[in-house]
This record gives C-alpha cells, sequence and structure tokens, in this order.
C-alpha cells in the first residue's frame, strides 16, 4: 500500500528503441504503447477466427469444421478475444497514452500499479489461448450455464476461459481506480472539470461504469469456478441452483461491457471530428454528461438480454431503461452532426473514419431500439439481427473508432505521420467491408436464422454468401493498414509537434514526447475545442504558451495571461 | 433568405417521413405470419420501422450534407464557425428522442400484453415441449377413454407415450405451450409464429400462439445448446391441421399409445421410442428407421458390432452380451468411446429413470439387437 | 490571477506539494477500491437473494436454520478488534508506537480468533446443495479479506516497530486500518444475509 503511493525510480538500465515495450515500464506512454499492441495483436487474431467463421457459412453444409464443437470454439474465441483482449485492452491503451498527457501531467496517479494492471493481461491472453491444448471453451462468450458447468463442459478449457477473464477484470479495475484518481485529483491549474477534454470525460463515465459492474463478473466467475472445479450447485437446477442466476450476473456485468467499449470510442471521436472538422465540439455539456447518463442507464439494463428467459412481468421494466439510453445516446449523435455542420472538413484519413463510426453507429442505435422492444424482440433474439446490431455497434462503432484514434495520434506517439493515400485505400475496403458483412445479416435475422449454427437452411444462403465477400474484403483491407504502420514507422514524415493544429494538451509537447511529457508546467487552452476563435487562435500561435482566461462557453476576459519567465 | 432555409427544412423533413411512411407501410421483411400474435408484432416492427427510417435519413442526411457543404475548399486554411451550441436546439434533441422513445414503449407495452396473455383460455390447447440435446419433443393432452380396462395407473403408463417428435397443432385455437428442458438451456423459436421462449432446466415456462395459417414450419432452438445446436433447427417440424384432423391425430396417437404400454419392451416399441420420443436421429444415422443425423457414431449394423464389444468385454453395463453393451452405450455413454467421437456429446443422463424409463430403456435395446 | 499561476509555478517541483498529491491519490485510490471490493460483496448478496427467489423457503425445504450462537459470538470478536484497530491509529498520529503496535497485535490476535470462529461457522454447515454453496461461498469470500487484511496490518506493524511511521507521516498504518475496518463493516452485513434473513 505504501509503496505505490512513492515515485519510484528504477535502479537498473532501461531498455531502449523497441525493446522497452517488452520490459517493464512504469512510463504510462509505454503502458499505453504496450496495451495498443497487444490488443491489435488480438484483434488480428480474433479476426481471423471471424474469417474461419464466415468461409465456413458460405454454404449451408458443414464445410470447413468438423463438427459444430470445433465452430462452437471458433464463436466463442472471437467473441471473447474481441471483447477482453482486444477493444477493451486497446481502449485502455489509448486512455494510459492519452489522459496524463491530455491533464498536462507526468504520468499516472500512480504509475506502478499502472504497469502492474498491465502485465496481467500477457498471462490471461495466454491462458486463454492456452484452452486449445486442453480442450479449448466452447460454450459461447456468455458461457450460459448449464452447458458450461462440468457436465456438459468437461473440457479445461472452459475453467482456463473462466481463470483468464478473472485476470483482466482484476486488470480492469486496477486501471479504473488510477484513471478515476488521475482524472479527479491530477487536473492541471487552469482546467476545470468543465474544460477537461471529452476524451477524458468518457474515460472517467468508462471506469466509474468498470467500478460497478466489473466485480460482478469477478464474482460470477468465481462461482463459475467453483461450480466446475468445487462440486457447489449455484448454477444446477438439479441440486437447487439456477441457470438464470448466472444470466443476471452476467449481464449485470456484461451490458454495462458494451458501455466500456462504446463510450471512450465516443470520447475519440469527439476529439477527432473537431480538431478535423475545425470546429468547436457542439454541445460540450450535453456530452460529456451523456456519458455519465448511460453509465447510469448502462447499469439498469441488463434484462434486455434476458426477455426470452426473464419472468413475464420483469420484462417491462428492463423495456423501458433500455429505450431510455436511446436518448443520450441521440444526444451524442446530433452533437457530433452539430459539430461538422459550419466546420471546414478536412479528409484525412482518422476523419474518414470518424465519419464512418458517425454514419455505421446510428444504424447500431437504431436496430437497438428495436431489441429493446419485447414483443419485437421475442423475435429477433438469439437471431442473427442480434448479430448484425452489435456488430454495427462495436465494429461500426468502437473498431471505427479505434481506427479513427490510430491515424489521429499515431504521429504523437511515434513522431511520424501516415500516408494519408494508404489510410484513404484502408478505410474504403474497411468501410465496404464491413457494410457488406453486416448489413445482410439485419435481413437473416428478421427472416428467423439463429446464430451460432454452422450449417443452415438454405434459404440462407445467398445473403450469408453476401457477408462472407465483405469479410474477405474487410480481411484485405487490413494488408494498407500494417503496410503503412511498418513503413511510416521507419520512412514516415516528421510530424512535429502539432500536425493538426489541435488544441488540447498532448499537441503542446513534441512528438513523441519526452520521458517526463512536459518540460514546464503547461497553460491548457482555455477552451479545448476554441477552433476559429480568436483565444484559440492566439493559444496555437503561440505554441501553447498563452492561453485567455475564458469560461468554458467562450466568454473572454480582457487580459491575456502569459507564463512568467523561466529563463529559457 | 430565413424563411426559404426554413421552408427547405421543412420540405426535406416532409420528404424524410414520406419515405418513412411508405417503407413503414410496404415492407415485408418477415417470414409468413402464420400466428395471430405474428400480425400484432408486425405492425408493431414496420410502425418502428417508418420512425427508424426518418431517423436514419435525418442523420445520414445531416452527415452527407455536412460532408459536402462544409468541406474544407483547397487553400482554405481558416477555422470553422466558433459555434459551441445551442441551448434550445439541444434540448429540443434530447426531448423529441424521449417522446419517440416513449410511445414505442407504450405501444410495445401493448402489443406484449395482447400476444401474452396467461390467463388459460376455455378453448385452448395445451402441448408439451421438451428440449433435450439436440432435437424437440412434444407430449400432448390425452383424449378420454370410458374402455374400463383403462385404470388411473394404466393411463399414467399411456401418458408417458403420448409423445411425438412434430409438434401438431389445430388451426385457429389458443395453444398453450409448457416448455421444459432435459438437459441445458434451450429455446422454442417458431419464427412464422414470432414466438420464442427458452427451455431452462428445473423450471416450466410457457409460451402462446394462435395459429391461423394452415402450413408447416422448423421448430428452430435459438440458444446455443452444444455440438448439435445447428442440427436441432432442421430436425422437427411443427404442422398446423384443421380441427377435426387434428383430433384424428390424437386420437391415432392415443391409440398407438395404448397399444405401447401393453407390451412395452417390444422392437416395434422401441423403434418408436427412437424416432419419436428421444429423437436420436438428431445424432445417429440409422437406415431402418430413416435416422439420418450425422453427430454420433452409425446405429446401422449395430447388433453386430455389439457382440464384437461384448466379446471384448467394452462398455458393458448390466450383463455380458450385447444388449449389454447397446445398454451401456445408452446410460453410460462416456464408458466406450467409437474411436472419433469426443466424450460428452452424447446426452448423459438417461441413466436416469426420470429421463428414460427402464421400460422405454429395454424396448430400445431389443430394437436395436434387430440392427444386423 | 497572474500571480496564481506564478505560485503553481514554483510550487511544482516542490517536494511538499507532491507528497501532499500522492497522500490525496492515495486517499481516493483507496476509497474507490472499497468501492469497487464492496460491489463483489454486494455481488454475492445479490447472488443470495436470486437463489432464494428460486425456492419455496430459506432456508430451503429440508434444510435446517443454521445455529447463530457461534456466528453471533465472532460477529462481537470482528467487532471489538476492529475498536482496536482504531486506536492503533489514534496511537500512531499521538506519536505513541510502543501502544500502537501493542494494539495492533491485539487487533490481529482478534482477527485470528474471528477466523478460527469462521471455520468453525463453515463446518457448521452440512451440504444440501444450494444453500450451503451460497452460505459456503459467503464464508470464504469473507475469510479472503480477512487474511489479506491481516496480512496487510502484520507487515505494517513490523514496520511501526523499526520506526518507519511518524505521526506526521503514516499512510501505509491509515490505509490498512481502514481497510480492516471495511472487512469489518463487510462481515456485519454478511452476517445479516447469511444467519438472520
Amino acid at each position: 500500500m505504501a509503496t505505490t503511493v512513492q515515485p519510484r525510480t528504477a535502479a537498473v538500465p532501461k531498455p531502449r528503441g523497441i525493446a522497452k515495450y517488452f520490459a517493464w515500464s512504469i512510463d504510462h506512454k509505454v503502458i499505453g504503447i504496450q496495451y495498443i499492441g497487444l490488443s491489435f495483436f488480438f484483434f488480428l487474431f480474433g479476426g481471423l477466427l471471424a474469417e474461419l467463421i464466415r468461409i465456413e457459412l458460405l454454404t449451408p453444409a458443414a464445410s470447413l469444421m468438423v463438427d459444430g464443437g470445433a465452430y462452437n470454439t471458433l464463436f466463442t474465441m472471437h467473441g471473447t478475444i474481441m471483447i477482453f483482449l482486444f477493444v477493451v485492452p486497446m481502449l485502455a491503451g489509448f486512455g494510459n497514452y492519452l489522459v496524463p498527457l491530455m491533464l498536462g501531467q507526468k504520468d499516472m496517479a500512480f504509475p506502478w500499479l499502472n504497469a502492474f494492471a498491465f502485465w496481467m493481461l500477457p498471462p490471461a491472453g495466454l491462458i486463454m489461448l492456452a484452452g486449445w491444448l486442453v480442450g479449448p471453451a466452447q460454450a459461447g462468450w456468455t458461457s450460459y450455464f448449464p452447458l458450461s458447468g462440468p457436465q456438459f463442459s468437461p473440457f479445461d478449457g472452459q475453467t482456463l476461459w473462466a481463470i483468464s477473464l478473472h485476470l483482466i477484470g482484476a486488470s480492469s479495475i486496477l486501471g479504473a481506480v488510477n484513471f478515476i484518481v488521475t482524472i479527479l485529483n491530477m487536473r492541471p491549474p487552469g482546467m476545470s472539470i468543465w474544460q477537461m477534454p471529452l476524451f477524458v470525460w468518457a474515460t472517467l463515465a468508462t471506469s466509474i461504469i468498470i467500478l460497478v459492474a466489473t466485480p460482478f463478473l469477478a464474482g460470477g466467475l468465481t462461482l463459475m469456478l467453483l461450480d466446475r472445479l468445487a462440486g457447489t450447485s449455484f448454477f444446477s437446477p438439479a441440486t437447487g441452483g439456477d441457470p438464470l442466476l448466472w444470466q443476471n450476473v452476467f449481464w449485470f456485468y456484461s451490458h454495462p461491457a458494451v458501455y466500456i467499449m462504446v463510450l471512450p470510442a465516443m470520447g475519440i471521436l469527439s476529439e477527432v471530428l473537431s480538431v478535423h472538422a475545425r470546429k468547436p465540439v457542439f454541445g460540450y455539456r450535453f456530452i460529456a454528461l451523456s456519458s455519465l447518463a448511460i453509465g447510469f442507464l448502462g447499469c439498469i439494463v441488463w434484462g434486455h438480454h434476458m426477455f426470452t428467459s426473464l419472468a413475464s412481468w420483469a420484462r417491462i421494466p428492463f423495456m423501458l431503461t433500455t429505450m431510455l439510453i436511446a436518448v443520450p445516446t441521440g444526444v451524442k449523435m446530433f452533437s457530433w452532426i452539430g459539430t461538422l455542420w459550419g466546420g471546414k472538413i478536412r479528409f484525412t484519413s482518422a476523419m474518414l473514419f470518424a465519419l464512418g463510426f458517425l454514419s455505421m453507429f446510428v444504424l447500431g442505435g437504431i436496430t437497438g431500439v428495436f431489441l429493446a422492444s419485447v414483443p419485437v424482440d421475442i423475435h429477433l433474439h438469439d437471431t442473427y439481427f442480434v448479430v448484425a446490431h452489435f456488430h454495427f455497434v462495436l465494429f461500426g462503432g468502437s473498431v471505427f473508432a479505434i481506427f479513427a484514434g490510430l491515424y489521429h495520434w499515431f504521429p504523437k506517439m511515434s513522431g511520424r505521420m501516415l500516408n494519408e493515400r494508404l489510410g484513404k485505400i484502408h478505410f474504403a475496403l474497411t468501410y465496404v467491408g464491413f457494410f457488406l458483412t453486416f448489413f445482410p445479416m439485419h435481413f437473416l435475422g428478421l427472416e428467423g436464422m439463429p446464430r451460432r449454427i454452422y450449417t443452415y437452411d438454405p434459404k440462407y444462403e445467398a445473403l450469408n454468401a453476401l457477408s462472407t465477400i465483405g469479410a474477405l474484403i474487410m480481411a484485405v483491407a487490413v494488408v494498407p493498414f500494417l503496410v503503412n504502420v511498418a513503413v511510416s514507422l521507419v520512412a514516415g514524415k516528421p510530424a512535429g509537434k502539432n500536425p493538426w493544429r489541435a488544441l488540447t494538451l498532448e499537441w503542446t509537447v513534441s512528438s513523441p514526447p519526452p520521458e517526463h511529457n512536459f518540460d514546464e508546467p503547461p497553460i491548457p487552452a482555455s477552451d479545448p475545442y476554441g477552433y476559429g476563435t480568436p483565444e484559440g487562435a492566439a493559444y496555437l500561435a503561440s505554441g501553447g504558451k498563452v492561453a485567455l482566461p475564458v469560461s468554458a462557453h467562450g466568454h473572454a476576459h480582457d487580459q491575456p495571461i502569459e507564463r512568467p519567465a523561466t529563463g529559457d | 433568405m430565413k424563411l426559404n432555409r426554413y421552408a427547405i427544412y421543412i420540405l426535406v423533413g416532409a420528404i424524410f417521413i414520406a419515405i418513412g411512411v411508405f417503407v413503414g407501410l410496404t415492407a415485408r421483411v418477415f417470414p409468413v405470419a402464420a400466428s395471430a400474435e405474428a400480425a400484432a408484432v408486425d405492425s408493431l416492427f414496420n410502425f418502428m420501422l417508418a420512425i427508424a427510417v426518418v431517423v436514419f435519413l435525418i442523420v445520414e442526411g445531416g452527415i452527407i450534407y455536412s460532408i459536402i457543404r462544409f468541406r474544407r475548399r483547397a487553400g482554405d486554411e481558416t477555422d470553422g464557425a466558433p459555434i459551441h451550441g445551442n441551448t434550445a436546439l439541444e434540448i429540443t434533441w434530447t426531448a423529441i428522442p424521449a417522446v419517440i422513445v416513449f410511445v414505442l414503449s407504450i405501444y410495445s407495452y401493448q402489443v406484449y400484453v395482447t400476444i401474452r396473455n396467461p390467463e388459460p383460455k376455455d378453448n385452448e390447447v395445451r402441448v408439451g415441449v421438451i428440449g433435450q440435446q439436440f432435437a424437440w419433443k412434444f407430449t400432448y393432452e390425452m383424449p378420454e377413454d370410458d374402455d374400463p380396462e383403462v385404470t388411473p395407473e394404466v393411463r399414467e403408463r399411456i401418458k408417458q407415450y403420448m409423445i411425438d417428435s412434430t409438434l401438431y397443432v389445430p388451426l385457429n385455437r389458443p395453444v398453450r405451450a409448457l416448455i421444459e428442458s432435459q438437459d441445458v438451456i434451450h429455446s422454442f423459436y417458431i419464427p412464422e409464429f414470432r414466438i420464442k421462449q427458452d427451455a431452462t432446466p428445473g423450471r416450466v415456462s410457457e409460451a402462446y400462439f394462435t395459429p391461423v395459417q394452415k402450413g408447416e414450419w422448423w421448430v428452430v432452438c435459438a440458444e446455443l445448446c452444444g455440438v448439435g445446436h445447428a442440427a436441432m433447427s432442421q430436425i422437427n417440424r411443427v404442422v398446423v391441421l384443421e380441427q377435426n384432423e387434428f383430433d384424428q391425430y390424437i386420437a391415432q396417437l392415443y391409440a398407438k399409445a395404448k397399444e405401447t404400454a401393453n407390451d412395452p419392451r417390444s422392437p416395434e416399441v422401441g423403434k418408436q421410442l427412437i424416432v419419436n420420443k428421444y429423437a436420436c436421429g438428431a445424432c445417429h444415422v440409422l437406415d431402418d428407421a430413416g435416422l439420418v443425423g450425422n453427430i454420433g457414431p452409425s446405429l446401422n449394423g449395430i447388433a453386430t458390432r455389439a457382440e464384437g464389444h461384448a466379446e471384448r468385454g467394452e462398455g458393458l453395463v448390466g450383463g455380458n452380451d450385447a444388449a449389454a453393451y447397446i445398454r451401456g452405450s445408452i446410460v453410460n455413454p462416456n464408458l466406450y468411446l467409437v474411436p472419433g467421437y469426443a466424450a460428452g456429446i452424447m446426452p448423459q443422463n438417461y441413466g436416469n429413470p426420470n429421463v428414460m424409463s427402464e421400460d422405454d430403456l429395454e424396448a430400445i435395446v431389443n430394437y436395436l439387437l434387430t440392427i444386423r | 490571477m497572474t500571480a496564481n499561476f506564478a505560485q503553481m509555478q514554483t510550487a511544482f517541483d516542490h517536494e511538499q506539494l507532491q507528497r501532499e498529491q500522492a497522500l490525496k491519490n492515495a486517499r481516493l485510490g483507496l476509497l474507490l477500491w472499497r468501492f469497487a471490493n464492496g460491489m463483489a460483496f454486494v455481488f454475492f448478496i445479490f447472488a443470495n437473494l436470486l437463489m432464494r427467489n428460486v425456492q419455496p423457503s430459506w432456508p430451503p425445504p429440508g434444510v435446517e436454520r443454521l445455529p447463530i450462537g457461534l456466528p453471533l459470538a465472532i460477529t462481537l470478536i470482528i467487532l471489538l478488534s476492529g475498536a482496536a484497530a482504531s486506536r492503533v491509529l489514534k496511537a500512531v498520529r499521538a506519536n505513541e508506537f510502543g501502544r500502537a503496535v501493542r494494539f495492533g497485535m491485539a487487533t490481529l490476535g482478534l482477527g485470528g480468533l474471528f477466523f478460527v470462529g469462521l471455520l468453525a461457522a463453515g463446518a457448521q454447515v452440512t451440504p444440501s446443495g444450494a444453500y450451503s454453496s451460497i452460505v459456503w461461498a459467503m464464508q470464504f469470500f469473507h475469510g479472503l479479506h480477512v487474511v489479506v487484511a491481516s496480512l496487510l496490518l502484520g507487515v505494517v506493524l513490523l514496520g511501526v516497530g523499526r520506526g518507519r511511521y511518524s505521526a506526521e507521516r503514516h499512510w501505509g498504518v491509515e490505509a490498512s486500518v481502514v481497510f480492516w475496518h471495511f472487512v469489518d463493516a463487510m462481515w456485519i452485513i454478511f452476517f445479516l444475509f447469511i444467519y438472520v434473513l
């Protein structure tokens, strides 16, 4: 306890160059890139599993798989890896890299804890993958009992699955504590809570959700492990247990988990849209508060995943709360369009991916309202409509935002620009491939095709074939991105401090930032999105040395403040 | 100038609403609506679709318009207008979606109440739905029988054979399905009826529907239930019959059940049980009974192979002959595994007499001993 | 305004400010940790309530209600240990380290007694499916926290004995005592849900 608050200095010589990303480091920038690198590896791996799924589904008969068990393993691991080892840690990586920089700090509040939280992930990933050695989990990422119980899943992979998620959950809680303390306690002088970048707001809301919900995942996994290893009977109906107990506790975590994966992505979006449209974020307070509203509502809607198993009367309140989530989500969508309106939009790769988010996420949001309605959901529950819905939210939303963020902050992280032409090819292929893969699934679901099946009624063949073609395009789409990153790291155009002429604090230091981030305490811009205002222009012109004291809504005071001379 | 702009907004809005209404009125995205409930659900869906289309057009239209109208022109290095927000506008676009979801909630609630009415109705038909790995089976209520030999005990015995692998329901009568599971969670789903209800082990769930169209459709399993989950959606049919056809069917089923109850261990009974009650065809091939499953090992020639296993003493239960091997393979399938097939795929609970009675087990063994 | 910034500027590298900031961070961090940890306790209560919900009665038919004598006794013991733990912090703040160690040993002793009592209470439960499962799980989960809290307090007491803390700087002592109180409080709630309600 006492050790974590002391600033630590490493006694051993630090690894340099690329090696430092494979070693223990308490520098939040190194840790952020470690998160991003590790989770990108799992993105590629999970993507490979998805391609296998789609190839199997090209035809109605079994083609690739020896049996249903192999296929069940594929989508179980695809879902688990994409959620727990890609999207969640990827966004935690952005948070680690950006939050201290955006707040003008040297590091997170607890640097050692930060590194510790990261280093729980590689073992968790290995344990997850080790499932293939002992008989992998195949009860779906939801792992409903009794299918995931000792009787019907006698594979040790299911146990490893639970242990791995336990580690990831613990890592996520430690990370969340760190973020909240950093954000609440370590804002620089001159930055009120209403002047924080919206990405920081989103990270705050996400961290609060993690603290509320993730302990339930840990508890549920503990009971699962006890049932599997110690012979207890929490979920087994034969001995008085209840399979619905697992569903309740699992969704109490896993629905908020959707917002853990979407809110930071929305934060990225607010940053990217504003900078590349050269316009202030429209309705800053509404966007900031809607993150909290979504976080709060997100914790009381878990029952909508159980509309076909929950008691009849209990479905109605969950329908109401779920419907309500559309309101703060709509506020964000409209505010982003308001941000574009009247801007000077630059079609950089980052901006294209952000626009991709806007245009696709709206579909995921709308189909969410259909699924919130109990009578409609009874038909659509566990069909391909649901698969389409959550891929529009998590791919059309989170993944597009992640790519937008990578294109936007790669220059800051590496010091070099990414190639724009390759970026645009990457975007076009991803956008077309994504739409082609997931849009037809809506119709499959409406017609009644259940999910998680590897052979299907031939009447669904045409749309499935279309979907598979889309998936193959998405696989190709990754190639230009990988080439782009590899080439640009070596030969990219030097980025300079502030290639996008952005107003948040991370752009006032060199790219990549020095280890201690700021040579002197930074002065935050009075409005982090003051594009087009004289104050914003003055701040940019002075390289972040002059800030005008204004309130968040742009009423300038009389006198500019200049940094007192510090001898340079 | 200003008036013009609002006129354009109103015009565009009217066009969007017209498109939404048109889509809502004409879209046919569902399979045939074969139950009374389906019509109500479809109307609700299309109502939501109309609103969704308008919202979708507004958002996408706003994005596309902004992209074109507010793109940076070459050489322009200035920033956009410093607009930070517009409180009236923000309150509006918070309030309008709130009103929409409020309306949708009320409408959804109304539809839900009409399609899910747990009050028993006078003319309702009750059927039992049992999920197992990896097939559905359906039980029916017994008709009246004034045969003096049919004592309550005999009736109880007959009752266990009132079971079939196809769900027959009469036209235009409300059906109450009482849904159970023998092993894991399944989900009873008939897309054409728009009903879905999980079959959760340890509890009896209910679903209600009134078939309004004659026809034959799949009974789908919508919840992942193991290796044979995909197959389980293409095993069982639901068939809607006229009332007199339905009565005939029940009479036949009853007559056969009565016969079976007299000689419960005969090979003929075993064959029926394999096909109808235990749905072995979900996983096994057996030409004699028309089974075509491909998840478990083939049952063709099982009697001959069983003799070989008996000689080698593999997987025997209750004896040391071919019958003991077949019995062992049913009640304790992991005792001996056919090469190439994994443990735990065959249902593990047939040793439980509540799941498979002694009579049923012996009838099946007797039948399989004839498959040479 | 300008003056204010200048002050902040000169204070930036000031050690005192950094230490205050670190303490402030640690206090908030521990508060958040207790919140998350508390949610895990809430989880067990939630699970307990849902399991009751599917039974016709609680304990389920055929299962006897657990005797309340021993649990009540260990509840009193853990309350006493909490009182002793408070004295540890008080003594450190008054620079009376000998007293702090004595009270710390008393806290640990009472904690140990509680733990033994908890094991005995677990042994009173006969296996009965759902009911025994949730009771054991709750006892196990709380017992785990008692062990961790004891280790923490033990390590801190060694530090107190070696003079690592002062009346001004004793975050380690504060943290371990606060966590001890948290574990106490959680037992009271668990006691109600296992034995009373």
